[in-house]
């Protein structure tokens, strides 16, 4: 390999400088944006664009026309929910006018898939599922069906029927080497009239549960409909992670 | 003349590539402890919270930590058996 520069007698320092400018130039700007790269660029503190399914995968000219009318105020979400509830995940494609399985016909729902970090405590696994499902309904349905339909125009549309919010969390760790944790799943469903009602204020959190329908599931096993309580629960708009740093640019209500 | 620089560059050559390798010790201590440090962004993370100051987690940040405190494939239900596009 040769060497950048080979000492000489009769070296030119007058001659050499001016060829090695632009080397340096090069070299700088490439050290440059390596350290730009390594230290995360404004643009990498976006949500990843996967949590939203685009326009085209939806299957139904119907849900194709509410996912391109409303995709900004699906990104907003997808935007809104990773910077301001860091500890939840949303899901690849979690974000979608999808249609709901058990429903006939070509229901849309805005649905919002997420997957929230916390450790199982020996307290919460000593409730039972129901118990369980009504906290995490308490503490993420409401707050979510209010942010999924801020968008007057949505909520006004007839061509939406309803919205979907599908929780997921961690019910056990794996308990031997090269085991699988298991995660526990509640898919909740709220038509569009009740959701209104909800955001407005005519229908308070102890009844929401009550008209949505909310199935289970433990790990992949399918537990059917459940029965869930619901009651007001502040924990998504006071609960802070610790030292968090949110990014330049955003502010969380 | 020339030979006696190329010499010198050898041997600082060397000098550098000594210190810059870690020794037998550290290499053992860094087999024993297989993930301190396991990744770049790790390192940036120690880095710019320093021991006593209060740590700034950006959402990168939290992002990396689940990515990489990664516990297995969970049992869970797809979202394909919940909805339909």
């Amino acid at each position: 390999m040769a060497l950048a520069v080979q000492p000489d007698q009769d070296m030119d320092t007058q001659r050499i400088a001016p060829r090695m400018a632009p080397t340096l130039r090069r070299g700088l700007a490439a050290v440059s944006l390596v350290a730009l790269a390594l230290a995360g660029s404004p643009a990498t503190a976006a949500p990843s664009d996967a949590s939203v399914l685009p326009p085209e995968q939806h299957t139904s000219d119907k849900a194709k026309r509410l996912a391109t009318t409303y995709g900004d105020a699906m990104r907003e979400l997808s935007a809104r929910v990773y910077h301001c509830m860091p500890w939840v995940e949303v899901k690849k494609n979690g974000i979608g006018f999808y249609k709901p399985k058990h429903l006939e016909g070509d229901a849309r729902f805005l649905s919002i898939n997420f997957y929230i970090d916390q450790q199982p405590s020996p307290e919460f696994a000593a409730f039972t599922i129901e118990e369980r499902a009504s906290r995490m309904f308490s503490r993420y349905v409401g707050p979510m069906l209010r942010r999924m339909a801020r968008p007057q125009a949505l909520l006004a549309d007839g061509s939406l029927d309803g919205f979907t919010v599908i929780l997921e969390w961690l019910k056990q760790a794996a308990t031997a080497p090269g085991g699988r944790p298991i995660h526990e799943t509640i898919a909740v469903f709220v038509d569009r009239g009740t959701t209104a009602d909800f955001v407005a204020g005519r229908l308070p959190s102890r009844e929401l549960a009550g008209r949505a329908r909310v199935l289970g599931w433990d790990g992949a096993t399918a537990l059917g409909a459940i029965r869930v309580n619901s009651w007001d629960d502040d924990f998504v708009s006071t609960y802070k992670v610790s030292n968090y740093q949110l990014a330049p640019g955003v502010s969380c209500p | 003349m020339r030979t006696d620089r190329f010499k010198l560059l050898l041997g600082a050559t060397a000098m550098l590539a000594l210190a810059g390798c870690a020794s037998g010790e550290e290499w053992k201590t860094w087999r024993g402890h297989p993930t301190h440090f396991a990744s770049g962004e790790h390192l940036f993370f120690s880095t710019r919270n320093a021991e006593g100051t209060a740590p700034r987690v950006t959402r990168e940040d939290i992002t990396l930590a689940r990515d990489q405190g990664w516990w297995g494939k969970p049992i869970t239900v797809g979202q394909e058996q919940i909805l339909e596009r």
